[in-house]
């Protein structure tokens, strides 16, 4: 049984997929953390997000991060999903669940994957504004 | 060799990808210069990093193939 998936997307992410992955019967507890497109940035109404990717690069940045965290002796299973495209404001951006033994170690290990996913791994969010857009992070 | 780019970088050469014609080999900070040279825009940005191959490559990196697969890959926001 693969104990990770790692996934970029261009259609809605499913909880119910996360979850049904993740959960087994070796772990207590199931921690997910869901990302989702807010509606103000910079101080202005977003209209809609677009995300690309470099995905064979960023499914090798995931795995890598993926690879990290199953050092950790009590975690079970890893599930990361991110989108691509266009996206609403409320839409899902990423799922990150992890399962283990304890809660503790799925609670670290899902920070821990967001935050390195969120510095390592080439995705890149576009958002449009009513007045423009605007490459998040781009320019100092 | 083939250069890809992403993000806000296809938008400042307008170009998801090129194939260039290079003495090689050739360091990062030697294909850095050809890139800000030919994209000014580039150096506005917050940084950018260089991949060869699906991987993060340093400035002192030496590309020796016209196979590399090269990528611009400016600052990342995704989660």
């Amino acid at each position: 049984m693969e104990r990770t998936i790692i996934e970029i997307l261009n259609r809605k992410l499913s909880l119910d997929e996360c979850y049904s992955f993740i959960q087994n019967n070796k772990s207590g507890g199931n921690c997910i953390f869901i990302g989702s497109v807010r509606d103000r940035s910079q101080g202005k109404q977003v209209e809609e997000l677009h995300f690309e990717a470099y995905k064979e690069m960023a499914v090798a940045e995931m795995s890598k991060i993926s690879k990290e965290v199953l050092k950790m002796n009590e975690v079970q299973r890893i599930y990361i999903a991110h989108r691509e495209g266009e996206l609403q404001i409320g839409d899902i951006a990423v799922i990150i669940g992890v399962s283990s033994k304890h809660r503790d170690d799925a609670f670290i290990a899902c920070r821990y994957i967001i935050d390195t996913l969120k510095e390592t791994v080439p995705i890149w969010k576009k958002e449009i504004f009513t007045d423009g857009v605007s490459w998040v992070n781009a320019h100092p | 060799m083939e250069i890809r780019y992403f993000g806000i970088a296809h938008e400042i050469t307008n170009k998801n990808s090129e194939s260039i014609v290079i003495k090689l080999p050739l360091t990062v900070t030697q294909l850095r210069k050809i890139l800000s040279e030919a994209y000014p825009e580039l150096n506005k940005l917050r940084s950018y990093a260089i991949a060869c191959d699906e991987h993060y490559v340093e400035d002192s990196y030496i590309i020796d193939s016209d196979k590399t697969r090269v990528a611009v890959l400016p600052p990342v926001s995704g989660g």
